[in-house]
């Protein structure tokens, strides 16, 4: 290892490799990670204070801002929509384009996106503390799994929270598009509400309730893998609350394509 | 009894522990001493199986703690008591919840039972009517005192102590030593206290250790240490070791834990 030529030649290869290997590593430790989750979600007892307390968090706690993203973004379609419409002499199918556009497709998206920007960033913050100041470590000590106390109650609470928030967002979001296209643009509510009956049916709703089941399984996979690894002090915080919102936002619209493909 | 197998650990290439040796008998308090960086607190996190080691093995009672069944390892662990650097309080709770916290968790008491125990503790440690306080309004030593009322709340067995007194004044430094010595003299714990207090330390312990260059360097009662003819020990506990000697060892990186988390604990 001290010659010259094998540094010049085996230490550029040596970091090249190490680039896949740590992404291969990475991938392998998220699986066991989610591994023992699921076992410990799966075996008794449960913490359910914790559970509810968590649902309090990222549920209710996210209530306000999926409203207000719900109400402007459905406000948004109803004039695209009516203006687009309006061109081809469609506006009678406007209800119906705002309903399925939030109810497959923008309502699970932007709720997910919202959780994962205010309770998702949270939850790793709050993990990347407990961590670096040791306090996992002592429930490891006392006997505790630290993820049947931290872990487990965030994947659950995310669970049910996230398709119960985008149900919210959906029923907001229809209402702001018809605030803009009935009370603004002159579409009847008959025409607005009629319309979504007539050319939407259950497995839309269904569909759309199971891409935020997943959405919600998945902020709380990556929130909770990223903070119980923080790095090291405040600095590896941040790092691990950034990577969460990142990747949590990159895989929620990987993801939605790919669920997209295979449900619709 | 706990022994310390030839234990190995490496982080990035840098090895900490080379071989590192060391026997705790039943009601025996080991001080452990080195230089900073020497890998003191890693070997206590080894013995709690916090951390793998690359090789070599930590024996309880003639068990492998990495041998043990996950069943096994959670009666072992109702045994311990950990007191970590910082405290390692819950911060959402107060310091009554953080006390009462393994007695609910890992107890049938009633919380009538549960009060007076936790409030006999934080008598012991003197933090009466601090109870209801959050850890961010304690003082160090006060938080030292509570987490070390947590980790005695359930009498336990083996008591690993990671540097209890350091940043402390030494008024509280000795308080806290007194009160290590008091509760050993009253649970009769095996326990290993990693300290830089000396020769303070050597006051309530049977056993000092000395880990230097990754090995167990020295083992003896607190007067032997006085006596041993390893300049190096010598040096050291009478505070003349020269700086350049400190780099026998490489320091431990500050990454060191975390990766060691992402290899997972046991």
């Amino acid at each position: 290892m001290g010659n010259p030529a094998d540094r010049w030649l085996l230490d550029p290869l040596r970091e090249l490799g190490r680039i896949p290997l740590s992404a291969v590593g990475g991938l392998g430790r998220m699986g066991i990670f989610l591994g023992r989750t699921l076992f410990y979600t799966f075996a008794p007892p449960l913490k359910f204070f914790r559970v509810l307390k968590q649902i309090q968090f990222i549920g209710f706690g996210s209530m306000l801002v999926i409203v207000l993203t719900g109400a402007f973004t459905g406000m948004v379609l109803g004039f695209q929509g009516f203006y687009t419409l309006s061109r081809v002499g469609s506006t009678a199918f406007l209800g119906s384009m705002v309903a399925l556009s939030l109810l497959r497709e923008l309502g699970p998206v932007m709720a997910a996106l919202m959780v994962t920007g205010r309770a998702g960033s949270a939850v790793t913050a709050e993990l990347g503390i407990m961590r670096i100041t040791e306090q996992i470590d002592e429930l490891e000590i006392l006997g505790l799994s630290p993820y049947r106390y931290l872990v487990v109650p965030n994947l659950l609470a995310a669970l049910i929270s996230v398709p119960l928030l985008t149900a919210i967002f959906d029923v907001v979001g229809i209402l702001g598009g018809y605030l803009i296209g009935g009370k603004l643009l002159g579409v009847t509510s008959g025409t607005y509400f009629g319309a979504m009956t007539d050319y939407m049916d259950m497995s839309d709703v269904l569909n759309g309730l199971y891409k935020s089941i997943c959405f919600g399984g998945l902020i709380a996979w990556v929130c909770c893998y990223k903070g119980f690894y923080a790095g090291y002090g405040a600095e590896g915080v941040s790092k691990a609350t950034t990577q969460a919102v990142v990747l949590s936002s990159v895989l929620i619209l990987i993801c939605d394509y790919f669920l997209t493909s295979v449900l619709f | 009894m706990i022994a310390i197998e030839n234990l190995h650990k490496s982080f990035d290439g840098v090895e900490v522990l080379k071989g590192a040796s060391l026997e705790v008998r039943d009601g025996e308090v080991v001080a452990l001493i080195g230089p900073s960086g020497e890998g003191k607190s890693v070997l206590l996190k080894h013995v709690a199986g916090l951390m793998r080691p690359d090789s070599g093995r930590i024996v309880f009672n003639g068990k492998d703690l990495w041998n043990l069944q996950r069943a096994d390892l959670v009666a072992l662990r109702n045994r311990f008591g950990f007191l970590f650097q910082n405290g390692a309080l819950f911060d959402s709770m107060t310091v009554y919840d953080n006390v009462a916290f393994p007695l609910r968790e890992k107890t049938r008491l009633n919380e009538k039972d549960v009060r007076e125990r936790v409030l006999s503790e934080l008598e012991q440690v003197g933090l009466t009517g601090a109870d209801d306080k959050y850890p961010a309004q304690l003082s160090g030593g006060m938080a030292k005192r509570a987490a070390l009322a947590r980790a005695l709340v359930r009498s336990p067995e083996i008591m690993l102590f990671d540097e209890p007194t350091t940043g402390l004044d030494p008024i509280i430094v000795h308080s806290i030593h007194a009160l290590i010595a008091d509760t050993h003299k009253r649970l009769g714990f095996s326990g290993i206290v990693v300290s830089h207090a000396i020769p303070a330390v050597f006051s309530f312990v049977q056993k000092v250790a000395v880990l230097y260059g990754g090995v167990i360097r020295f083992v003896g009662t607190p007067q032997e240490i006085f006596k041993t003819d390893d300049t190096i020990v010598r040096d050291f506990i009478r505070g003349s070791l020269p700086t350049d000697a400190f780099r026998f060892g490489e320091p431990v990186p500050a990454e060191a834990n975390v990766q060691e988390r992402q290899e997972g604990t046991v």
